[in-house]
């Protein structure tokens, strides 16, 4: 999946009532199954760079294609669709939902876009070492099997974008590692583009395609 | 998983308030359906034993307790009429049939009926239903003797006279006490406790059920009522009996009713009519019991719109995931529709069985006491609306919530420090 954003410009009211910027992009393409490392300091923008792409938030201007689909021309029911099918999130905080064990998280996922595949949700947490841990709830799951489950239910759609959020802030270096390679892995089976924020070295010493958002806007 | 995964697992999440404020919706469900039914099923049944009675004839006094008293057989009588107006009734043109009646004592609180043969032969249960003997036959009626005791001289005395002593016993009399085809008893002046008289009467018929209060009686032949030790000896009961049951020719009853009721020396009443104005007094307390019923429900209602209202705070986040999951607004709101909807249901449920355990003991109580048949399987008109209000309460009080949750943001609701 190809990512364009043109002249895309994303600012905030700040509580003195004043407006600051917090991105203001000229151009930033990711070609089809790309894997490139969003870099950068506090409050540079990432997160809201990724949001922006993800469909949760819409930039104040400018353009978003997605696969030549303009999403920030699309309403926010259409956004959500998209997003549910196309788009794999997986967060900092891994985001499980309480009281739903792993194999429900991952079904979850699967209903907003309306095909839910047990079998293939199984599969998926099969493949990200948690064959034996998908009837547990989050709280029975360490940090590192809970990022595991959230890159389970991230991949459950089949999507063609994965979008990652610091995946690896909460976790230990070692998991951390694993994680990362983990995600390199399941993105290069299936030929998803993977575009990570993150602001750790160890990450960014992962991959070949690092970019600094400080210098792209 | 579908949507109602997600409303099962909030629902269960929130166990004890949602437990307790589907009970509520219970108390209140419950309270509605029977006082439906039993209004409705007590009026339909209190109609049917009025049925076939076109005019009962009887002291002057109260309408109700002489119709309560003939009919389903509670109340004490109103006094008594003279035989002579039986007479006079008998052969009257309007008149189809005339049943002469006399009352005052019991077999086991089940009370018993001096009646003639023509009682059990002719008077029509339902529609087209006349009594019918599911054993043996009926009593032996002789209308002479009867005529005999009641012109008697004043200081005249049948007691010891040779007379026959035979019943034919209700359904629910005769599974009550046991009676059967041959037994025999001894009755009760005034009910339990009461008296208890020398004679002995002999079961000679079991009626078979009619689900009217005609099923707890036990009719013995009037001529034994009055070879009853005493029951002529009294100045106010020589030469009269309780009262007359007329089985009337179409459009005859008003011109009868009002000529009786101008005169001195009885009154009549068609125990439709009286049964309808009963109903009317009590249709007074029961909207006002079923709108206290209604009020439960509702600040039920009002209670699960506060309950999930106030989980709004604890949910944002898991809203949030959904929603960046790509659940759609829409989804969300629809979620916690749903789940208002279901609670309301759930408890609705749970208010059908506690409303008809209720109706079946009520029922139960109200056979036993004045004849009339209720039953727990029946539904009343009422219950698929009252079905079909909660489901219009549950979505009300859940579009508050429903909007809270449908306002989400994402980004603000993943940020937990939020």
């Amino acid at each position: 999946m190809s990512i364009l954003l043109e002249n895309v410009r994303k600012s905030y009211r700040t509580p003195e009532g004043g407006v600051s910027d917090v991105i203001r992009l000229g151009r930033f393409e990711l070609p089809k199954g790309a894997h490139r490392v969003i870099t950068g300091r506090s409050g540079s923008g990432k997160t809201t760079l990724l949001n922006i792409i993800g469909g949760i938030v819409t930039p104040d201007e400018g353009r978003v294609s997605i696969e030549g689909t303009d999403i920030s021309a699309l309403s926010e029911a259409a956004r959500d669709r998209f997003r549910a099918r196309t788009i794999g999130y997986v967060f900092q905080t891994f985001n499980l939902v309480q009281g739903y064990t792993a194999l429900e998280n991952v079904m979850l996922g699967m209903l907003f876009a309306g095909r839910v595949d047990r079998a293939r949700a199984e599969a998926m947490l099969d493949r990200v070492g948690l064959k034996d841990r998908v009837h547990y709830l989050p709280t029975e799951l360490s940090v590192g099997q809970q990022q595991r489950v959230s890159i389970a239910r991230a991949l459950g759609n089949k999507p063609l974008l994965i979008l990652a959020d610091e995946p690896t802030g909460n976790l230990d270096p070692a998991t951390g590692d694993t994680i990362i390679s983990l995600l390199k892995e399941v993105c290069a089976e299936g030929g998803e583009t993977l575009l990570i924020v993150t602001h750790q070295p160890p990450v960014m010493a992962a991959f070949s395609d690092v970019v600094d958002l400080g210098k792209l806007t | 998983m579908n949507l109602f995964t997600i409303v099962r697992k909030n629902l269960k999440q929130r166990a004890l308030s949602s437990t307790l404020t589907a009970l509520s919706i219970a108390l209140g469900v419950g309270v509605t359906i029977a006082i439906l039914a039993l209004k409705e099923q007590g009026q339909a049944g209190f109609n049917q034993g009025a049925f076939g009675y076109d005019l009962v004839v009887g002291a002057k006094g109260s309408k109700l307790q002489l119709v309560l008293n003939t009919i389903y057989h509670i109340d004490q009588s109103t006094g008594n009429v003279p035989w002579s107006l039986y007479e006079k009734l008998k052969t009257d043109r309007r008149v189809v049939f005339a049943a002469p009646m006399a009352v005052g004592d019991y077999y086991e609180n089940h009370r018993l009926i001096g009646a003639s043969d023509r009682l059990l032969i002719d008077f029509e249960v339902q529609p087209g239903q006349k009594f019918e003997l599911a054993q043996g036959r009926l009593f032996t009626y002789d209308e002479a003797a009867m005529r005999h005791i009641m012109t008697a001289p004043p200081d005249h005395h049948h007691e010891g006279e040779e007379g026959v002593f035979e019943a034919v016993a209700g359904a629910r009399a005769a599974s009550d006490t046991g009676l059967t085809l041959n037994s025999q008893f001894v009755a009760q002046h005034g009910g339990m406790g009461g008296d208890e008289h020398h004679e002995k009467w002999t079961v000679v018929g079991i009626l078979k059920p009619t689900g009217t209060p005609a099923d707890r009686a036990i009719y013995i032949n009037l001529d034994s009522f009055f070879h009853i030790a005493g029951h002529t000896k009294e100045a106010e009961v020589r030469g009269k009996i309780s009262t007359i049951a007329l089985k009337m020719r179409r459009n005859a009853a008003e011109s009868l009713e009002w000529e009786l009721n101008n005169g001195t020396e009885a009154m009549a009443v068609r125990p439709a009519a009286v049964v309808a104005e009963l109903f009317q007094m009590i249709s007074k307390i029961d909207v006002l019991l079923l709108a206290v019923a209604i009020l439960v429900v509702i600040v039920a209602g009002v209670s699960i719109l506060v309950s999930i209202y106030n989980s709004m705070a604890d949910r944002k986040r898991s809203i949030a995931i959904m929603r960046a999951l790509g659940a759609r607004r829409a989804t969300i709101f629809a979620i916690i529709v749903l789940e208002s909807t279901t609670l309301c249901l759930l408890g609705g449920i749970l208010g059908g069985v506690i409303g008809h355990v209720a109706i079946a003991v009520a029922g139960n109580a109200l056979h036993a006491s004045a004849g009339v048949a209720v039953s727990p399987w029946i539904l009343s008109t009422g219950e698929p609306l009252v079905f079909a209000g909660l489901i219009v309460l549950g979505a009300l009080v859940g579009l508050v919530p429903a909007w809270k949750a449908y306002q989400t943001d994402i980004a603000d609701g993943l940020n937990p420090t939020a």
